[in-house]
């Protein structure tokens, strides 16, 4: 009886029973906090992404958490105000320290307030395209279309132009053609809408945009922009583009290579060249 | 005249081909799957529609068929026409000026989509546009709006100028104009998918016609759906299948802000 209580005395010494309460609260707290987030995460809540939802749930679990852990500070004897004194000071430290961790942060507040893509988007942030996987607090990760993991800073996303290539529904494709200079535009008009007419994934309304670009080195530039479900993009341009080959072949409509044409003056005839065989010279 | 819709029977490794010129659209029944050839062609064929009874090899259809997987094959197969699955635009040639205190009917025609159900099944195993429609969109602008199919249209005055087609369904629009003011229209989006589908003794298919109001008080034309057994004079029309989609005031609203641009 005496060596129980004697050892319950030390034990009372060493702390004991207040370091197995915290833990045990610490441990039911933690259970508690990974419960309240699948519970969460089973509901259904009307209008939130799934970027949202992930981070409701990371706020609940790191939420339920941190109060576990200052319920068992108390619980082990812990001044908090004397915690909070050193946090604040170690948080200007920090602060100092994180310059560009905090600008990332903020930008990502920002961003998620200002909405102007979502998870599933595809992106154009200057030479690196590709489909939106998660935002983070820091950064934004993308997945390139030749399959490359980009990690995308937040601070830049704010301070540079961001394209979102999913936004709208339709999309214009802009056909570079060149032909001739022997051609008769006109004729060529005709023609390119009647490719575009004939097409079917292309829309017939917004219509096609016959643009004259301009007299260049080798050929009359011409664009011919056509309107496609975003779906459809890649796969209209090609058809457009084998089409309008195929049926300038047929029609004799020639788009022409780079070609250059010499002359030794402005007035003269085309430089002679005589191959003299016998004397094996060039002149 | 042997109807090409309805319940159409099929023995064991039996095919049947429904045939418009040459764009042919081939079922064959095997005992745990039905097999669907596609043979389509660029430009729409005016021919009659036929249902044929196909040689049960694929020798004659050079394209490799849909295979749509069963436990069992029955008897029969359920054969519907539809309507198209998107609005339609009907561009007139030139636009159409409604004098204010007037109400005019317009005919216009659509083309008809051929879907096959497996017996009580509600989805299609196969829904194909005899001739697919051009693509195109109908909206304020590129940012909002919907898609939408257009060509393969004729928007007539009178029923007499509007051709016959057994592949395509006639519609008639009634627009009115209570307004004191011309009404002018460009263009208008016809709501395919909310329309059932008729045929009458002659087999001609029709669907439930469309009636816009210009209002003296509004400023955009309202406009509702009329069942046309109800509305028409003609005794002889059957339902052949229903709306794609069921219409009420809220699909309306979310979906087609105005028939009329």
């Amino acid at each position: 009886m005496e060596e129980t209580s004697a050892t319950l005395n030390l034990m009372e010494q060493f702390h004991v029973f207040a370091i197995g309460k915290g833990f045990l609260i610490l441990i039911i707290g933690y259970f508690l906090a990974r419960f309240a987030r699948n519970g969460i995460g089973r509901l259904k809540i009307a209008n939130l992404t799934p970027h949202s939802m992930t981070l409701l749930k990371r706020v609940v679990f790191y939420g339920i958490l941190v109060l576990t852990s200052i319920s068992v500070m108390k619980e082990l004897g812990f001044d908090l105000s004397v915690v909070l004194g050193a946090a604040g000071i170690f948080s200007v430290a920090i602060g100092f320290a994180s310059q560009t961790s905090a600008s990332n942060l903020i930008s990502g507040l920002f961003l998620m307030m200002e909405r102007p893509f979502s998870v599933g988007d595809i992106i154009r942030v200057g030479d690196t395209t590709g489909e939106v996987l998660s935002i983070d607090l820091l950064s934004v990760k993308v997945r390139t279309f030749d399959n490359l993991f980009v990690r995308l800073p937040n601070e830049s996303m704010i301070k540079t132009q961001v394209t979102t290539l999913t936004k709208f529904p339709i999309r214009r494709a802009d056909l570079k053609i060149g032909i001739a200079y022997k051609e008769d535009i006109e004729r060529v008009k005709e023609i390119l809408n009647n490719v575009a007419a004939k097409n079917t994934l292309c829309l017939d309304e917004p219509a096609p945009v016959f643009i004259l670009l301009g007299f260049g080195a080798s050929s009359v530039d011409i664009q011919f922009s056509v309107w496609v479900k975003r779906e459809n993009f890649l796969t209209l341009k090609n058809t457009m583009y084998q089409e309008i080959k195929k049926t300038f072949d047929q029609q004799d409509i020639e788009i022409p290579f780079p070609h250059i044409s010499l002359y030794s003056g402005t007035a003269t005839k085309p430089i002679p060249i005589i191959m003299d065989r016998e004397n094996n010279e060039k002149s | 005249m042997e109807n090409w819709w309805g319940e159409i029977s099929f023995e064991l490794n039996e095919a049947k081909t429904w045939c418009i010129g040459q764009r042919r659209i081939c079922v064959q029944r095997k005992s745990a799957e039905w097999l669907v050839w596609n043979e389509e062609t660029e430009d729409e064929s005016f021919e009659e529609l036929v249902l044929e009874e196909a040689v049960a090899t694929d020798s004659t259809i050079n394209n490799l068929p849909q295979r749509y997987l069963v436990k069992n094959t029955q008897k029969c197969l359920t054969v519907k026409p539809l309507l198209a699955n998107r609005s339609f635009i009907i561009r007139p040639n030139s636009t159409l000026n409604i004098l204010p205190g007037e109400q005019i009917e317009l005919y216009v025609s659509s083309p008809l989509w051929l879907a096959f159900y497996d017996h009580g099944g509600s989805l299609p195993i196969s829904d194909l546009p005899f001739w697919r429609p051009s693509d195109s969109w109908f909206g304020p602008n590129t940012m909002v709006g919907e898609l939408c199919y257009s060509k393969y249209t004729e928007a007539k005055v009178t029923l007499d100028n509007i051709s016959i087609h057994s592949h395509r369904a006639i519609t008639t629009i009634s627009i009115s104009n209570e307004h004191d003011e011309l009404l002018a229209i460009e263009r208008i989006s016809l709501p395919t998918p909310f329309l059932n589908l008729y045929v009458d003794a002659t087999h001609q298919f029709w669907t439930d016609k469309v009636n816009l109001i210009h209002h003296l008080d509004g400023y955009r034309p309202s406009f509702d759906i009329k069942n046309l057994i109800k509305e028409s004079a003609k005794t002889d029309l059957t339902l052949v299948s229903a709306a794609r989609e069921v219409a009420d005031a809220n699909t309306f609203m979310r979906s087609i802000k105005s028939l009329v641009a």
